[in-house]
């Protein structure tokens, strides 16, 4: 077997550079790229380089973008490149010398026109010659607590297999059960193919205290619609609680108290389906919360992505109030729902979101919290302090 | 994922594709079972094709390292037609297998088809003893079973993204071995075994309907096919395609190449040009008259977007 070429130093820091930012890369994927280089792929030139790479490592055009900017941040410059298709025969051989590992930034500047401050005032002008701009290309991607793939992995353990459509597939059992009943030969049982028919309601809280996760959250979303394989998935929006206007008269009992607690008054509290979602995230096109609820809500999941007050840190108890009304209506169409805080646990003292975790599934998304979410969606037991 | 040999033999890039004939004998794909010895052939017409650089290299790197093309892009802008044109180019049978959301992995390799082996037991044929009159190869199965029988095929999945969540899955560890048995039989064994040049070239087009699994991911390679950036260039993909009047399509690409870029839900692609032009060219249009947009419902196919275009080019 011929030795395996020396790759230049660079091609390992990108690889690890990938392999921090999350892409799906193991030892197999640089051997992969080994292989290609001996088999004569990327020497031609720079670019040809790159885009082996991006072929063999980056799976999606964001990826490839990715990739792009960082392999024009660690290659040589391509003066440095020595690599021609003459350099093959060496390089199979394993002799083929490393390269420079950091690219010369100095090379470039000096060429260009300095910019240079006039002098007024017996000050010294101010001078950006000995300054080193690099030109490197910055890497903007954006980098969520959760990534698309860690998302749609997840979510996809929602399923409740039904079978469900035209009746295509043999039922083995059920055409045994049939002869051996019947004696005689008979036509076989046929039955329709499994699907997932989970349904799916995201309800998102948007603006206000929410403003710093609207592309977080979108991101999630739009990863569990995309990667969910759900049979519906339905997403509205809400500004702060789903439904307003529950009955204060209850909360007389609790004066006094500068942090009452609803536990008292809890049977009290009548459940509300009073308010509007928004079918937009700019909370334009207002649809009634009950008739959202009657479409997706029955039998299905339901998930809340707010704060829940975290984000401020305040306790208002008419905000506890009204979610607590709102919860008791929402039970009344399904028992599977969660909340997902973009907050971390600990910000949920003291404040409105450490009462509501009392009452409702509560957790902060992240990758240990949406797979909790899930197990509780699924139907796993979830211990609260006191539930409604 | 044991380390696999280098496949050197084949090269897509060298075939000079616009030199082929028009035509050319390659091995039926349709036959049912694949022969072992002595194949019969079937006249292939040539797939009017143009395929940039990057994308040849990215074929050949499929094919040197035996792993599966996943080709990414626009609708209409040619990923299925590549493993068309390929095939041709290496002179090999084509199995194609059209996704659909019922398409279970197992389809690919093969079908064993129980009803009709239950209703021959039934009226007592001899047949019935042999399971394996009642397997049926799918695509993937042909192509894994004439490798052993020492022929190699390109293999097309299409629209891989429409099928359900577990396909992609089910499929690694076939891809990965190239063999599989058919469980009913134990007889039935296929493999392509230690021959690197007679591994199944298998191209995947995807849509982006959904995301596919990392695992998957891994172990193909990605090309994303870009709509041509250069007028030049899709001139060059029209005379390929056989429109003969030059200035008609110079028009039709500037035309083209404006629409791309308005804002609109679903941008015209190549296929959608390619129709369009071809339309004009044989009712003679004049080339006057394009500015008005003429059977824009051949490039735009939603109310929306037609009404913007047509606004957009009457502002000029």
């Amino acid at each position: 077997m011929t030795p395996s070429p020396v790759l230049p130093p660079f091609l390992w820091q990108l690889f690890q550079r990938l392999r921090r930012r999350g892409f799906a890369l193991g030892p197999t994927d640089y051997e992969a790229l080994r292989q290609a280089l001996r088999a004569g792929f990327g020497w031609t030139s720079r670019e040809s380089l790159r885009d082996l790479c991006n072929s063999l490592w980056a799976k999606s055009q964001r990826e490839q973008e990715t990739l792009t900017a960082l392999f024009e941040q660690l290659a040589p410059d391509p003066d440095d490149w020595q690599y021609s298709l003459e350099d093959d025969d060496s390089s199979a051989d394993g002799t083929e010398s490393p390269k420079s590992e950091q690219p010369d930034l100095e090379s470039k500047a000096p060429n260009k026109t300095v910019p240079r401050t006039e002098s007024r005032g017996g000050l010294p002008s101010i001078s950006l010659a000995d300054v080193k701009v690099s030109e490197r290309p910055f890497v903007f991607v954006p980098q969520f607590p959760l990534t698309y793939r860690e998302v749609a992995q997840t979510w996809r353990r929602l399923r409740r297999p039904v079978r469900f459509g035209a009746p295509i597939e043999l039922d083995i059992e059920g055409t045994i059960t049939r002869r051996s009943r019947l004696g005689v030969a008979t036509t076989v049982v046929l039955q329709p193919r499994r699907r997932n028919m989970t349904r799916l309601l995201l309800l998102v809280d948007r603006q206000g205290s929410m403003d710093p996760f609207h592309r977080f959250c979108d991101e999630v979303c739009t990863a569990i619609q995309q990667a969910g394989r759900l049979e519906e998935t339905a997403l509205y929006y809400f500004h702060n609680v789903p439904a307003e206007g529950a009955d204060e008269q209850v909360l007389e009992a609790l004066t006094g108290q500068l942090f009452p607690v609803l536990d008292p008054v809890l049977p009290q509290i009548q459940p509300l389906t009073e308010g509007c979602l928004y079918s937009d995230p700019d909370l334009l096109s207002p649809k009634p919360l009950a008739d959202v609820l009657q479409s997706y809500a029955v039998g299905g999941a339901v998930v809340l992505i707010s704060d829940a007050g975290a984000a401020r840190n305040r306790y208002r108890i008419s905000r506890l109030l009204d979610t607590i009304a709102f919860m008791k209506a929402l039970r009344t169409y399904t028992s599977h729902y969660v909340w997902l805080n973009p907050l971390p646990k600990r910000y949920w003292l003291n404040n409105t979101a450490a009462h509501i975790a009392r009452h409702v599934p509560m957790f902060p998304l992240d990758l240990d919290g949406i797979q909790r979410a899930v197990n509780v969606l699924r139907g796993q037991q979830h211990i609260i302090e006191r539930p409604l | 994922m044991s380390k696999r040999a280098i496949d050197t033999s084949t090269w897509f890039s060298q075939v000079a594709y616009d030199q082929l004939p028009a035509m050319r004998e390659i091995e039926d794909p349709d036959i049912d079972p694949v022969p072992e010895t002595n194949p019969s052939t079937k006249t292939v017409l040539k797939e009017l094709y143009l395929p940039d650089d990057k994308l040849k290299e990215a074929v050949d790197l499929a094919i040197a390292l035996g792993r599966p093309l996943l080709l990414q892009g626009e609708p209409g802008c040619g990923k299925t037609r590549l493993a068309y044109a390929v095939a041709y180019a290496l002179g090999l049978p084509l199995e194609t297998s059209y996704i659909k959301s019922t398409s279970r992995a197992q389809d690919l390799l093969y079908t064993y088809d129980a009803v009709n082996r239950l209703y021959d037991a039934q009226i007592g044929a001899e047949q019935s003893k042999d399971v394996k009159q009642y397997i049926r190869l799918g695509p993937l199965g042909r192509a894994i079973a004439r490798a052993q029988y020492g022929r190699r095929s390109v293999v097309l999945i299409d629209e891989i993204d429409k099928a359900d969540l577990d396909f992609p899955n089910d499929l690694l560890w076939e891809l990965d071995r190239l063999e599989f048995r058919v469980t009913e039989t134990s007889e039935m064994h296929y493999t392509v075994g230690d021959h690197p040049a007679l591994r199944p070239i298998v191209f995947v087009t995807h849509n982006e309907e959904k995301a596919l699994p990392a695992a998957f991911l891994r172990r193909c390679i990605f090309h994303y096919v870009e709509f041509p950036d250069s007028e030049e260039r899709l001139q060059q993909v029209l005379a390929t395609q056989q429109v003969k009047n030059a200035d008609l399509s110079r028009k039709a690409i500037e035309v083209i190449l404006e629409l791309r870029q308005l804002d609109l839900s679903k941008k015209p692609g190549l296929s959608e040009l390619l129709d369009w032009v071809g339309y004009l060219e044989a009712v003679k249009k004049p080339i006057e008259e394009l500015d008005l947009l003429p059977s824009i419902g051949a490039l735009l196919k939603q109310e929306g977007d037609r009404q913007r275009a047509i606004e957009a080019l009457a502002k000029r």
